[in-house]
């Protein structure tokens, strides 16, 4: 199709004519929640490109060590078994088995218990930033799912791997 | 609205308004050519930026409605409400066609007209939005936490219902009424069969009041009842508004065919020149009720809702309405001369002024409620008919705003008292000084404008900022696309003293009228995910060792999970032909926008797509032996192309086990 165009060399001064200025700033300010967002969009991008420093702990709500005790709280292992199967982990972790992801058995003796925790409640961006779950990330070829897990629930799985942890050791 | 009743040949020259709003706009298009970089910024809204509004715009005959953004005009979903929805399975799945029946049976269609926003005190309150069904009478609520229809009344004792849905200043009631009146017959609560050129004899209108359950404790979603109707003279009633502030109580719906014709309306409809505005005192109606002063009719009529719980839509059927006669309820019913043919009825912010658009005459009647009680008081009447009382013209009418435009529809407010109005044949909207009964400016619209919609724009409080004008006719105002056309929509400023033109976008269906709302009135507590553990469904399974396929003679439940990127069970065995088979899928994701679908070969029924905790079946009958496969709709990871299963089908009576399983031989 032929058609009468404009030279390509008129269009950025036409554009500059027909955008009036730089008026926009004032009309973009935005409330800060979405600002928080976009930065966290930029950054995740950036984090994939070249992988960020995070801390042994991984990205997510648990920062400070939780300084756990040798002993298994039994009831709330108890718990945990049950949310393991309720926060839909079963469709893709078993305890000794490979299934979509990995094996959970003895996961408490690789990891601290930190960074499970941040692993089950802030999965999306773990394997985003953290250097550890990209690596499981590349292995598996699977994101690992959010599946809404609260700080209390993510706590009772976690007692649940460690009690896991010992029967194999038993 | 019906287009073809406006364009009437004589009409224009009848009304002998100067060429000055004649024929056709001026040639250039859209945004005035000064502005077009300001107006290009007032509804330029940058990625990742949100929209200051939500709009709601009915879909009309796709029985939709449609959410957009403004000022950017973007669409953000469409809610199907009335009408089957191939994208996600409504009324197709076994949980949601419960919604669509009705005393005529399943009724996968309608036509929706005017979407109303729940209000408290005459302000809108984001809980829910209410939509009419125009075919076979329905009313539908829409909780705007999910934006899915959650509730649908069916009218008996009514049809084309078009003065629907207006509600009352604490959404105690929403209305709905005939445009086509009916023969009802009493004794069994279905339509006579009577000689169409008696329609004067036996055709009776009914107004109907829907009460709402406002309570916040009750978790129900069955909110809605039909209180009353009110039996009225076979007119064609079109429209409505309820009143606020003083005029709370009261509700207005316009007429026309006072004539009562039956055949050739365009002519034989438009004799009279003025028609009536109806107005109800519903505050009477509910004092006649508690005095007794009503009969019980026979009437068949559905009542479906949906528990979010329980993923699942319910029906409960009617068997009686109470109806009221005006004769026998003194006082509940008046007539207002109103010229002519009246579409539109709007009340303003203030309670005080009742404006229609008399789509046949060039002038805009303003009456004034106030003067409407006391012409009342003063029994100011011309005659009465059925026992309603016709109140004297001038003694309600504030004034007569002279050759306002061409075609006036509808009205809405800014809350700064002024009226802005649609006209249709001349189209454009006006600007009006209320008090002053003035035209103060007016905007051309592209093109032959319907409904126009301010956001608030008909409660109290309007949040004023634009005009959305519906236009019914789009023809070149965008890149040809055949013979059916999208509507378009322009989005007009009115900040300012002048209306300036910034956007057009197409819309979808027919949107009849449409409303609004700040975003941030409602957008913390939209929800994003269903939660598994508050899934009641009875066939839902929450975790993958609970799937499981189990068979009762010859039906066969498969229980089934979905998450990124499988399904449990993704292999099934020992089907037999002659069996019916439900898919009963629960997406067991927690996180937000992660829906999976589920489509099976060869089944008549379209996909169904699951929210993240929620759980939809399919019926499949598979009708041939055979290795049948299904598969995952909606793009959910990476490895979404894996997630597909198979089913085995054996012929009748063979011996192949039920088996299933995922990740194994089965
Ligand atoms: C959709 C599949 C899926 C679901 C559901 C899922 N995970 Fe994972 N999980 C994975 C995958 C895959 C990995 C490996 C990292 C990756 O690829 O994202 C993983 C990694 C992990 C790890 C780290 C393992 C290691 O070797 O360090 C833990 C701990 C874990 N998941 C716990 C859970 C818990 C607890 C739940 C339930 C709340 C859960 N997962 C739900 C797929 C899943
Ligand atoms: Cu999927």
């Amino acid at each position: 199709m032929v058609m009468k165009r404009l030279p390509m060399y008129l269009l950025p001064i036409l554009l500059v004519v027909g955008c009036g200025g730089g008026k926009k700033s004032e009309s973009s300010s935005n409330t800060t929640e979405q600002k928080a967002q976009q930065t966290a969009t930029v950054e995740q991008t950036q984090a994939t490109a070249q992988s960020e420093q995070v801390s042994e702990f991984g990205v997510g709500p648990i920062q400070e060590p939780l300084n756990l005790p040798e002993t298994i709280d039994e009831a709330l292992a108890k718990k945990g078994q049950e949310l393991f199967d309720k926060k839909g982990c079963t469709a893709c972790h078993e305890l000794d088995k490979k299934k979509v992801g990995p094996p959970l058995r003895g996961v408490t003796d690789q990891r601290p218990p930190e960074w499970i925790m941040n692993m089950i409640m802030n999965p999306d961006e773990m394997i985003l930033k953290d250097p550890v779950a990209q690596k499981l990330l590349e292995e598996y070829g699977v994101p690992m799912t959010n599946q809404n897990v609260s700080k209390d629930e993510a706590r009772a799985i976690l007692e649940f791997l460690r009690k896991a942890a010992k029967e194999k050791k038993n | 609205m019906n287009r073809r009743t406006l364009i009437l040949a004589g009409v224009i020259g009848a009304i002998g308004v100067g060429a000055l709003f004649m024929g056709c706009p001026p040639k250039e298009k859209g945004a005035a050519k000064t502005g077009a970089s300001s107006a290009a910024e007032k509804v330029y809204v940058a990625p990742g930026e949100y929209d200051e509004f939500y709009a709601f715009f009915s879909g009309g005959f796709n029985g939709q409605l449609m959410v957009y953004g403004l000022p950017s005009g973007r669409l953000l979903k469409i809610i199907p409400v009335f009408s089957v929805f191939p994208r996600n399975g409504y009324g197709y799945t076994e949980e949601t066609k419960a919604m669509l029946m009705t005393s005529h049976g399943f009724i996968p269609w309608d036509d929706t007209h005017h979407p109303e926003l729940s209000q408290t005190n005459g302000e809108v309150d984001g809980r829910w939005i209410f939509i009419n069904a125009n075919n076979t009478p329905r009313v539908a609520r829409i909780d705007l936490a999910t934006m899915e229809t959650r509730e649908i009344i069916e009218i008996p004792n009514s049809a084309g219902n078009h003065p629907s849905t207006f509600i009352t200043m604490n959404t105690e009631y929403v209305t709905a009424g005939t445009r086509f009146s009916v023969p009802i017959d009493i004794q069994t609560g279905k339509f006579k069969d009577v000689p169409i050129k008696d329609y004067a004899k036996e055709f009776k209108g009914t107004i109907t009041f829907i009460k709402v359950n406002n309570d916040p404790n009750y978790e129900g979603e069955d909110k809605m009842d039909i209180a009353f109707q009110l039996l009225v003279p076979g007119y064609d009633y079109d429209l409505g508004h309820c009143g606020k502030g003083p005029s709370h109580g009261w509700c207005f719906f316009t007429s026309y065919n006072t004539e009562q014709a039956h055949t050739l309306l365009e002519k034989n409809a438009s004799q009279h020149d003025k028609d009536y505005i109806l107005a109800v005192n519903w505050k009477k109606a509910e004092q006649c009720l508690q005095e007794g002063k009503y009969h019980e009719f026979p009437a068949k009529y559905y009542h479906n809702y949906y528990d979010d719980k329980k993923h699942m839509a319910f029906s409960k059927v009617g068997d009686k309405v109470k109806v009221i006669l005006p004769t026998e309820c003194e006082g509940v019913a008046y007539y207002l001369p109103t010229p002519k043919s009246p579409h539109g009825v709007d009340v303003d912010p203030t309670g005080e002024y009742i404006i229609a658009g008399g789509k046949l005459s060039a002038d805009l009647p303003i009456h004034s409620f106030s003067k409407m009680m006391k012409a009342i008081e003063n029994n100011e009447v011309e005659k009465v008919i059925d026992g309603i009382p016709v109140l004297k013209f001038e003694a309600v009418n504030h004034c007569l705003v002279p050759k306002a435009c061409i075609g006036p529809l509808h009205n809405e407010f800014d809350g700064k008292g002024f009226v802005y109005t649609s006209c249709f044949i001349s189209s454009e909207i006006i600007k009006t000084d209320i008090e002053k009964c003035e035209v103060v400016d007016r905007i051309p619209v592209y093109y032959s404008v319907g409904h126009l919609m301010i956001p608030g724009g008909d409660s109290r409080k309007p949040f004023g900022k634009y005009v959305v004008a519906l236009n019914k006719i789009t023809k070149d105002r965008y890149l040809p696309v055949g013979p059916e056309l999208n509507q378009s929509a322009q989005l007009i400023d009115i900040t300012g003293e002048k209306m300036e033109m910034l956007l057009d976008f197409a819309t979808i269906g027919e949107p009849h009228y449409a409303q609004a709302l700040p975003a941030d009135l409602i957008k913390d507590k939209v929800v994003k995910i269903y939660k598994l553990e508050e899934n009641q469904h009875p066939y839902a399974v929450k975790s993958e060792n609970e799937t499981r396929v189990e068979r009762k003679g010859n039906v066969v439940h498969v229980y089934m999970t979905a998450i990124r990127s499988h399904f449990n069970p993704d292999n099934i065995e020992g089907i037999k032909v002659g069996d019916t088979v439900y898919f009963h899928v629960t997406n067991i994701e927690q996180d937000w926008d992660i829906p999976h679908g589920f489509a099976i070969f060869g089944a008549p029924e379209p996909n169904m797509l699951i929210m993240p905790g929620q759980t939809l079946t399919i019926r499949w009958v598979p009708k041939e032996p055979g290795v049948y496969p299904y598969y995952c709709t909606d793009f959910c990871s990476a490895l979404h192309q894996e997630m597909q299963g198979y089913v085995r089908v054996s012929p009748k009576g063979s011996n192949v086990p039920l088996k299933w399983g995922l990740d194994k031989d089965l």
